[in-house]
């Protein structure tokens, strides 16, 4: 034990050694954090939308006010015709074009319905649908308070309702920051064990000093583990410090145990630590390691759900995500933070973090020990 | 190797390009796998919805509004019990959202014409949260229309899906994912080059021969930027063919665009190599100069629109952004080149700057 | 005169990487207390045998038995008998000198206060003030060496293998090292080196030319220029390594 710690000693002195290493390790969380933590967060506001009301009555024009209160949209102009709705938008300077046509105040009150309508530019199909569900609500209000009183009578007395009455758990106002910041933290920390782990071994290799310590009375395990455990410490600190800043910046706090989500972080490391073991024996040099390991990165983000749900991926793809271990790091991090989950809720997860983890690292030893016999 | 001048340097340029046919097949296979696997990975739609009917009420109505549910592709159903049941459901991510119909259901409709329902959300991911209580309304409504054919309500809502009617995600990520990848590979291929003769010393000899700086510059740029081009046609054929995204604009267009895009990128890249001085380096500038603020400050799957101020400023200085109007309104808009104006000018001006700045850098190190 | 009891034995030692055979059946041993020179053209296994008598490279058939230990088998123990100093030196040129000796003494497990008196020994001959704050990176070429070779024998080992440990040294710096390395050998340490340096060859109580992953000649520098018939131990190695048959 006693060499492994002079080892770990070693390790530090030299991090600490590396300037630009260490303020990168220090500062770039930090920036992480904010940056990705802003714009993430994807709260739909200020639709821009161009009008054209042909009716012109108090009717219409009540209407177009209560899409003016509204943040939702922003009114960026008014035309005269339909085509002029279509043209602002596909020139990009609005989202969504409402139609009110000249007969419609006329035809509310004698038939009793009307119907407007509106263009949305759909490149963005998701946000289409988010402003045409803004628009019905909108719509809908506003209807009662502003069709004729007999108009809606008629309509009341005739119909029946079913009243949805909704209530969202765990994130009661659909704070998006309360969902993606503490992913956003498991990005951070995968990108400094990942990164920085498989460069730190290949490190040893380019400047001769790994044969130096093969001659040396070491074993491959003590080398091995001397090299990450720095990394794994760093790691779980800096989580650590991640969620406190995220409290403070963001105001999102922790439902759930610390000490489950730390058992989930803790099995997660040993994966993207093995990772980087098995990356830096494959790799040569520094720059192949880094290479290497961005790439693996970015093939994790992409299929972990950090970004749109492994539900909405097609199903060969979602078998594929199964072997990501972000994948469940992500499921863990997310019900520990806002669904307060238990232990047994998160075993479908921290079991097979606990395999891919000690998996890959088993690998990674073990490629290392053959690599160099 | 003895042909001097700018054609010397494009010829020898080529000739490392060629002489290394493994990283030139994963120049191209590389970005293809990741279109593929990104493209088909990335989507807003939910497939369908995980839903927990518990029915209080045990009526005909009730059965009926269940089966509406169950009848639906939009949800997939399973029957549920007590409310303990209803928590462990959600914390082990097997139901998104439950429905509970009260009893007394059936009664209330047929004494005062209205009944609640209560609908649990799980509301960890708001879009998403959002979305299911979309199709649960669109649901209900559903069934009182069928059930209870009534006037309709006054105002209704005509909508016109502009550009993409089916609402595909391909249509929206794809284009977003071209403009990522493209500006990736044309930054590494030009900073790991120049920044790697740099390491080897080969730069150094540079110093020695007539050449001017900007001649080194373009020299470099057009091999690479012929390179480049050649994968994004590649990659913008892809979306084509797997995702049929189509290209309503015109092609020619968008081919120029592509080529000051790409050329932005490499100019990045050249930038990038006048800075730092080992591949490390480059790499990881290179990366994080394209990568970051192209995924998350460009458009390509969060708005801007909707950012605080300072990080909406930021977004302007991403030749991304600019790319992501030209190519989505190209392809889904058929927009002409008057009204892609202003995006394509940016562009250009950004290439100008990039190479105009590298070459400066150039100058001042060749006079040493 | 030294003893003549082998400290290492080498048998039968073959090593192969794949279709590729880097030792060939090699036999012969040395004898403690000697300075025993290895030498050979680039690539003819001398670097591949060092490898296997570190216990860096398991042996693809035969044994070296280093002080009555097996290579093959406890090669962990052998580790522990050997000191040795690559060409690179190997230190860890973003620590101090400091540092590397506390690390690699406290990996061999050598008492701190002789660590220490290595230390004061060093900064006083050389007169650094940095010794404690600079980078042995930035440090002078000669100090790298003197470091490096204390950092390998902090842990008194029996054996001390030195791959070519005055390349890029000065004429003035590899007398002065091999100075040390002769008062060493006085205190009975057997002495492994290899070298392209044929005027240090010299030195050496026997050497070894390898060929082609085989031995070639065993014996006293004079012996061997009087083998081959030449003044000098350079002209003799010439003709040893282009000469078509074995030697003599």
């Amino acid at each position: 034990m006693k060499k492994f710690f002079i080892f770990v000693k070693k390790e530090v002195l030299q991090i600490k050694a590396d300037r630009f290493m260490l303020r990168f390790l220090l500062l770039a969380p930090f920036l992480q954090l904010i940056i990705l933590g802003f714009s993430l967060n994807q709260d739909t506001k200020h639709i821009r939308t161009v009008v054209c009301d042909l009716d012109k009555t108090a009717l219409s024009r009540q209407f177009v006010n209560q899409l003016r209160t509204t943040d939702r949209f922003t009114i960026v102009g008014e035309t005269d015709d339909y085509t002029g709705l279509e043209r602002d938008i596909r020139r990009w300077n609005a989202a969504a074009g409402v139609y009110i046509a000249p007969d419609f105040s006329e035809r509310l009150t004698r038939s009793g319905t009307a119907s407007l309508t509106v263009l949305l530019d759909s490149v963005n199909g998701s946000q289409a649908l988010t402003a045409y569900a803004y628009l019905s609500e909108i719509t809908a209000g506003s209807a009662l308070t502003l069709v004729p009183r007999t108009v809606l009578s008629s309509y009341a007395s005739g119909g029946v309702t079913v009243v949805p009455v909704v209530h969202y758990w765990y994130n009661p106002d659909l704070r998006n920051e309360s969902y993606m910041i503490p992913g956003v933290a498991v990005l951070i920390i995968t990108v400094t064990t990942l990164m920085l782990g498989a460069s730190s071994l290949v490190r040893e290799k380019e400047t001769g000093t790994l044969d130096q310590l093969l001659v040396m009375p070491l074993s491959k395990l003590e080398i091995i583990a001397g090299k990450l455990f720095p990394f794994l410490v760093y790691a779980c600190a800096e989580l650590f410090v991640l969620l406190l800043l995220a409290g403070f910046i963001f105001k999102i706090h922790m439902a759930g145990s610390l000490l489950l989500l730390y058992t989930a972080v803790i099995l997660y490391l040993f994966a993207a630590l093995g990772l980087g073991l098995y990356i830096s024996v494959l790799a040569g040099t520094q720059q192949q390691a880094m290479f290497i390991a961005w790439f693996f990165m970015i093939f994790m983000i992409l299929l972990s759900g950090f970004l749109l749900p492994v539900d909405n991926m097609p199903q060969w793809l979602q078998y594929v995500t199964l072997v990501n271990p972000m994948r469940y790091m992500m499921e863990c991090i997310r019900a520990v933070y806002l669904k307060a989950s238990p232990l047994s809720c998160l075993l479908p997860q921290l079991i097979p973090l606990g395999i891919i983890g000690t998996g890959i690292l088993a690998a990674g030893t073990a490629l290392f020990s053959r690599k160099l016999r | 190797m003895k042909e001097s001048g700018f054609k010397g340097i494009v010829v020898n340029e080529f000739r490392h390009i060629f002489r290394d046919p493994q990283t030139l097949a994963i120049l191209f296979l590389l970005p293809l796998l990741q279109m593929v696997l990104f493209g088909s990975a990335l989507s807003n739609e939910i497939k369908s919805v995980p839903l927990v009917i518990t029915d209080l009420d045990n009526s005909a109505d009730s059965r009926a509004l269940s089966e509406t549910f169950s009848g639906s592709s939009f949800f997939t159903v399973r029957h549920g019990g007590t409310d303990k049941d209803l928590t462990g459901l959600f914390r082990r991510n097997a139901v998104l959202a439950a429905v509970t119909i009260p009893a007394g259901f059936s009664k209330n409709l047929a004494r005062t014409g209205r009944s609640t329902v209560d609908v649990i959300i799980d509301g960890s991911d708001g879009n998403r949260a959002l979305t299911v209580n979309q199709y649960i309304t669109a649901a209900v409504h559903g069934y009182t229309a069928q059930r209870f054919p009534s006037a309709p309500f006054p105002v209704t809502l005509a909508p016109v899906y502009l550009y993409n009617p089916g609402l595909e995600s391909a249509y929206f990520f794809v284009p977003g994912l071209t403009a990522l990848i493209i500006i990736m590979v044309s930054a590494l291929l030009t900073s790991l080059t120049i920044t790697g003769e740099k390491e080897s010393g080969t730069f150094e000899l540079m110093k020695l021969s007539p050449v001017t700086a900007g001649e080194i510059i373009l020299g470099k740029a057009v091999p690479y930027l012929l390179l480049s081009f050649v994968i994004g046609t590649v990659i913008i054929g892809c979306s084509r063919v797997i995702f049929a995204v189509p290209v309503r604009g015109n092609a020619v267009l968008l081919g120029a665009c592509l080529l000051v895009y790409c050329l932005t990128g490499l100019s990045f890249g050249i930038l990038v190599s006048t800075l730092v001085n080992t591949r490390l380096s480059a790499m990881m500038l290179a990366q994080i100069g394209t990568m970051l603020p192209t995924m998350f400050l460009s458009g390509f799957i969060f708005q801007t629109d909707s950012m605080p101020l300072p990080l909406r400023i930021a977004s302007w200085g991403v030749p991304a952004k600019y790319f992501l109007t030209i190519i989505r309104g190209i392809m889904l808009k058929g927009n002409t080149l008057y009204e892609l104006r202003f995006p394509i000018l940016v562009l250009t001006l950004f290439s100008v700057l990039f190479l105009g700045l590298a070459v400066a850098r150039f100058r001042s190190y060749l006079k040493k | 005169m030294a003893e003549q009891i082998p400290i290492i034995s080498i048998e039968h030692l073959c090593m192969q990487f794949g279709s590729f055979t880097a030792v060939r059946d090699l036999t012969f041993s040395i004898p403690r207390g000697s300075v025993f020179g290895f030498l050979g053209a680039n690539g003819a296994g001398k670097t591949t045998t060092i490898r296997i008598i570190c216990g860096l490279l398991q042996p693809t058939s035969g044994d070296v038995i280093v002080s009555g230990i097996s290579v093959r088998r406890r090669p962990a123990a052998v580790k522990e008998k050997i000191g040795y100093m690559s060409q690179k030196f190997s230190l860890y040129g973003d620590l101090t000198p400091a540092a590397n000796l506390d690390f690699f003494g406290g990996i061999y497990g050598v008492p701190q206060e002789i660590i220490n008196g290595e230390k004061s020994r060093l900064a006083a001959e050389l007169g650094t003030d940095g010794f404690s704050h600079m980078h042995t990176s930035e440090l002078p070429m000669g100090f790298k060496q003197r470091l490096a070779l204390s950092c390998t024998l902090l842990h008194e080992p029996e054996i001390i293998i030195l791959d070519e440990p005055t390349s890029g040294v000065d004429p003035v710096g590899r007398r002065a090292f091999w100075a040390e390395i002769l008062a060493l050998s006085r205190t009975g340490k057997t002495i492994l080196v290899t070298t392209h340096f044929m005027d240090e060859a010299e030195y050496c109580s026997s050497i070894a030319i390898m060929r082609s992953g085989e031995l070639l000649v065993l014996d006293t520098p004079a012996a061997v220029r009087a083998a081959y018939g030449t003044e000098s131990l350079n002209e003799a190695f010439i003709r040893a390594v282009e000469s078509k048959g074995a030697g003599v």
